[in-house]
């Protein structure tokens, strides 16, 4: 039994061909940026659309963490929360979800299969993502296995922070690695997510190592790990593993991941606008003068 | 003094003698007409000219010859002196139409405009052979007819000599035009106008009497004659022309020839052009042309002509990437359809490989065999979603409150779902009926008083059978009818089953009192109703009620004959239409209330309800019967713009169609467009005039589109982001 808190199909651009990508919840990670608050805590949450409600207070029969305030205005209180779903069953208006839901590797995998004609036609497949997938890595590593019994192309979408027999098996399978690299200065990657990367680079030599089929991707977040300086340590350590990796690709900050830590009731470190072409276009210059080729994510 | 003859030569040829077969007497009226009518040419140097200018009468490809009623006053006005021979027409084609109308009254009778159905008010498009003209010419067409005629087929004297003299008129108009072009050519100011009147004064010494020898002269006697029919569809223009194309060695001549014509398609609407396809070996029957003509409709952007592109085993990967460049260009062509499916349901009609590889599309989507069929396109159609609501209400109509068709039951006691399904089933047969009915006697009424020896003369079987266009002539004489509001249907049917006899949360006596007070004070019936699990979504236990619905009522059709020779077949609708039904509709079991403007989009999803992205809703819509699908689906799709700016997304679409079809499916079109640009564009329309979206049916500006189709066209393009 794993924790996910989305089974999303016709995946583009997280691997090869047309995918189903399956985001298990839990991350170990406190990336100040966010794109996935849903999937950071291993249990399941609750969303509030506060925006959606009406006042029409049918949820505050069965809930004691509801209040309303003089302005008839609902107000959840998330520490009498028992995530029973009751105010999902009384509300008339979408205004509560609860993120996550538990289910079997063969219940998840049921569903991948769905799609199996899109993924031979076009050389995909199943992306098991995050949250951190290592953080199951037992769930993951069935789901992964079942993909490869199953004939179809399988892909893992990690940070690196898992334990390295986790890669290794993941790497026997024969799995496409889709291998975050944030920043190379370990102290101002302990101070942007919480963790420092000597374990992730480890990780990442290791896989280069096996020969296994490696993409880098790269977040790109204005003022925190886009310097001239961040970009050009990416470029030498890119440039030294030339030839290890298949490509490595950009991912230019979005403020998707603010508005649902707003209604997961979740502080926001970091806030900032969506990056701009001209963001963008810095990015990928520097990468050039650094001798290093990437795509850029859309 | 005007001259007399200039006035209404189309009624003086047809009441010339009165004692003659009504299709001789269109013949005469056709050339009594090439002779007289005004002829121009438009701007792009091809002939124009407006059969129905300065005459009561007016000549089109669905009705045939019909008197405009409304213009009496007006020509009356304008020549006074000719009182009474403008009188003497007006009061013969009123006796002429009474006859029509007594023939219909005593057959079918129809909703007309009560959103529920119709049937056989519009005479439908087809696919004239006009390379029949281009590359036999009239006098090829001619000797058919004189080995034709001489077989000695009984009563068919007359039939002949109204095609012979519709192929004069033809001929009539050629000369004309020469003359014109001549007269142009002397009065030009500048060297290039000048050369291409004297080209067109050349080209009409050879056509349309005689095969086209170059592609100008093929595009000028090609237009004549489509103008003349009336401005339907071109049909396989790439394969037609072709000869031409090929014969013709002036690169620039031909290539100006094409752009030319692109720009009239545009001017007259023209409808439905397709390109490429398979023979019955299943050998691509792409050229050149095919993509000389993609690459016009990228360049030119115009939302007219709607363009259709046939696929196959063998299509080539050359054509995959054409389509999809033209489709990332915005405007929402070209509809791919695919042979394997379509040749596949037209073969279960009894149309044999080597006509059914002939397919193109006319009107918006619907399925005809070039020169070889008239298959009403459409004879009618009925509303699946209403038959819900009319089988809920015991026959009534919740909109006009009113015994609107047979009482099936009061299904507040409906002891299980199977009595539910069947007051549905009895309804959607009550009104199919009702519309073929109307149908085939509206098919009766053109069948004598409608003929149209024009396209007899490019329709294959008419001249080989001597019978005409209209009365079963062709080879191939089926009717189609479509089906709207396929998926509110099917959704309401499983959320009865599920809430009501599966999880007794709720009784049909308060789901019928919820729906007539239209969900007002029944808020929590209404949410259930609306939560339930939709079609689109990939769900096959769910989809079944919808696929199985439209399964069900073409089955139904095939069993139905059609006047004019055939069997029933059964499409759906485009989109644009479902907003028009829905204000018909009231509130429905899918949680729809009384009015709202979104019905099923096609046979895809209710708009918002596919939530689960593309693959799971083809998933859902290759439940239904492709094979079955004689007149045509149409799947409508939009995509972000940005999917089609890398290569990985312009694969994907390739993938994601190509699945598709391989799995069965018939038709996908795709709309691309940036979502950003529509918001905008109903800010500040006059910013974005060119903007072009896909309708189910056909393309069109988006800011020239009702409130209501813009509003469908934005909740589906944000839902599928």
């Amino acid at each position: 039994m794993g924790t996910i808190f989305n089974i999303q199909k016709f995946c583009i651009h997280d691997g090869d061909g047309i995918r189903t990508n399956v985001f298990l919840k839990g991350c170990p990670l406190r990336c100040i940026w966010c794109h996935n608050p849903e999937g950071l805590d291993r249990e399941k949450n609750i969303s509030f659309f506060a925006e959606r409600c009406t006042g029409c207070g049918r949820c505050l029969e069965k809930c004691p963490g509801r209040t309303i305030d003089g302005e008839g205005k609902l107000h959840i209180d998330r520490s009498k929360c028992t995530l029973c779903g009751s105010c999902v069953e009384a509300c008339l208006n979408k205004v509560n979800e609860i993120m996550g839901y538990e289910a079997t590797a063969e219940e998840v995998f049921a569903d991948v299969m769905k799609d199996k004609m899109f993924y031979d036609t076009t050389g995909g497949g199943m992306t098991v993502s995050g949250g951190e997938p290592s953080y199951q890595a037992e769930f993951a590593m069935t789901l992964l296995r079942m993909g490869k019994d199953a004939g179809i192309g399988i892909a893992l979408e990690s940070c690196g922070i898992g334990k390295r027999e986790f890669y290794a098996e993941a790497a026997d399978l024969g799995t496409t690695f889709l291998y975050d690299l944030k920043c190379m200065d370990s102290y101002k990657h302990k101070a942007l997510t919480g963790v420092s990367n000597d374990h992730i680079i480890d990780n990442l030599l290791y896989l280069f190592e096996r020969g296994a089929d490696v993409r880098i991707r790269m977040p790109m977040i204005p003022g925190c790990n886009d310097s001239d300086e961040d970009i050009a340590n990416l470029c030498s350590f890119l440039k030294e593993h030339e030839g290890k990796y298949k490509y490595a690709e950009i991912m230019p900050y979005h403020t998707l991941g603010v508005g649902k830590s707003d209604h997961l009731g979740r502080e926001v470190a970091f806030r900032a606008e969506n990056a701009t072409d001209a963001d963008i276009a810095r990015w990928v210059a520097l990468f050039e003068r650094g001798g290093i080729k990437v795509r850029v994510s859309k | 003094m005007t001259d007399v003859m200039k006035i209404d030569p189309l009624s003086r040829g047809f009441f010339a003698d009165e004692s003659l077969e009504i299709a001789e007497r269109v013949g005469m009226a056709l050339l009594e007409c090439a002779k007289y009518i005004d002829i121009d040419f438009d701007r792009n140097i091809l002939p124009h000219f407006d059969t129905s200018k300065n005459t009561g009468a007016r000549f089109t490809f669905d009705d045939s010859i019909s008197y405009q009623h409304h213009r009496f006053e007006e020509f009356l006005e304008k020549y006074p002196e000719h009182r009474e021979l403008l009188e003497s027409y007006k009061a013969k084609f009123e006796l002429y139409d009474d006859s029509r109308r007594n023939l219909r009254s005593t057959v079918g009778e129809t909703h007309g405009d009560s959103g529920t159905e119709w049937g056989g008010s519009f005479g439908g498009h087809a696919n004239p052979d006009f390379g029949r003209v281009v590359n036999l010419g009239t006098d090829g067409i001619r000797e058919i007819i004189r080995d034709c005629s001489t077989k000695g087929i009984p009563d068919s004297d007359w039939f002949y000599r109204g095609c012979l003299l519709t192929l004069d008129a033809i001929d009539t108009l050629g000369d004309r035009y020469g003359a014109l072009a001549r007269l142009r050519a002397e009065e030009a100011s500048d060297e290039k106008t000048r050369s291409q009147y004297i080209a067109a004064a050349k080209a009409f010494e050879t056509v349309p009497r005689r095969p086209a020898p170059d592609f100008t002269s093929a595009v000028l006697c090609f237009w004549l004659v489509f103008s003349f029919d009336g401005v339907d569809s071109p049909g396989r223009f790439d394969q037609y022309m072709l000869r031409a194309w090929e014969a013709d060695c002036d690169e620039g001549a031909k290539r100006d020839a094409l752009e030319r014509l692109w720009e009239a398609f545009h001017d007259t609407r023209t409808w439905n052009l397709c390109v490429s396809g398979s023979d019955e070996t299943w050998r691509d029957e792409s050229n050149e042309l095919t993509y000389e003509i993609l690459k016009i409709a990228r360049e030119k952007k115009y939302e007219t002509p709607n363009l259709t592109v046939r696929v196959h085993r063998n299509t080539p990967e050359k054509l995959w990437d054409a389509i999809t460049d033209t489709l990332a260009s915005g405007i929402g062509m070209p509809a791919i359809y695919n042979d394997e499916a379509v040749c596949a349901s037209l073969e279960k009609l009894g149309i044999p490989p080597c006509d059914s590889h002939d397919y193109c599309m006319n009107g918006c989507n619907q399925i005809d065999i070039m020169g070889k069929s008239h298959m009403g396109l459409e004879d009618g159609e009925v509303v699946l979603a209403k038959c819900v609501e009319l089988a809920l209400h015991n026959g009534y109509n919740s909109i006009k409150p009113r015994l609107y068709t047979i009482k099936t039951g009061d299904l507040r006691h409906a002891e299980s779902y199977t009595e539910v399904e069947r007051a549905v089933i009895r309804q959607m047969e009550y009104l199919t009926y009702i519309a073929t009915n109307s149908a085939n006697s509206a098919q009766q009424v053109r069948a004598q008083y409608g003929p149209n020896p024009l396209r007899s003369c490019l329709t294959e079987g008419c001249l080989e059978k001597g019978r005409d266009y209209r009365n079963g002539g062709p080879l191939y004489n089926h009717g189609q009818i479509l089906a709207e509001g396929i998926a509110d249907a099917g959704d309401s049917l499983y959320a009865i089953k599920k809430l009501v006899f599966d999880e007794k949360k709720y009784t049909m006596a308060q789901l019928i009192d919820a729906l007539e007070a239209d969900f007002e004070g029944y808020g929590e019936l209404n949410r259930d109703f609306k939560n339930c699990e939709k079609f689109g979504n990939g769900i096959a236990e769910v989809d079944v009620f919808t696929t199985g619905l439209l399964n069900r009522f073409f089955k139904l059709l095939k069993r139905i004959h059609t006047y004019r020779g055939g069997v029933y077949t059964g499409g759906c609708s485009p989109d644009d239409r479902a907003t028009y039904y829905a204000g018909y509709i009231g509130a429905l079991p899918n949680g729809k209330r009384r009015g709202e403007p979104m019905l099923a989009d096609s046979i895809a999803a209710v708009p918002g309800c596919d939530v689960s992205g593309p693959t799971s809703q083809i998933r859902s819509v290759l439940g239904y019967d492709h094979s079955e699908a004689g007149s045509g689906f149409i799947f409508q799709n939009k995509f972000d713009k940005k999917m089609f700016c890398s290569e990985k997304g312009k694969e994907s679409f390739k993938g994601l169609v190509k699945t598709y079809f391989a799995a069965g499916g018939q038709q996908f079109t795709a709309t691309v467009v940036n979502p950003e640009d529509l918001l905008d564009a109903l800010e500040h329309p006059e910013r974005h005039r060119d903007l072009i979206v896909r309708v189910g049916g056909f393309s069109g500006y988006f800011t020239e589109l009702g409130a209501d189709i813009q509003q469908s066209v934005i909740k589906r393009t944000f839902k599928e982001l």
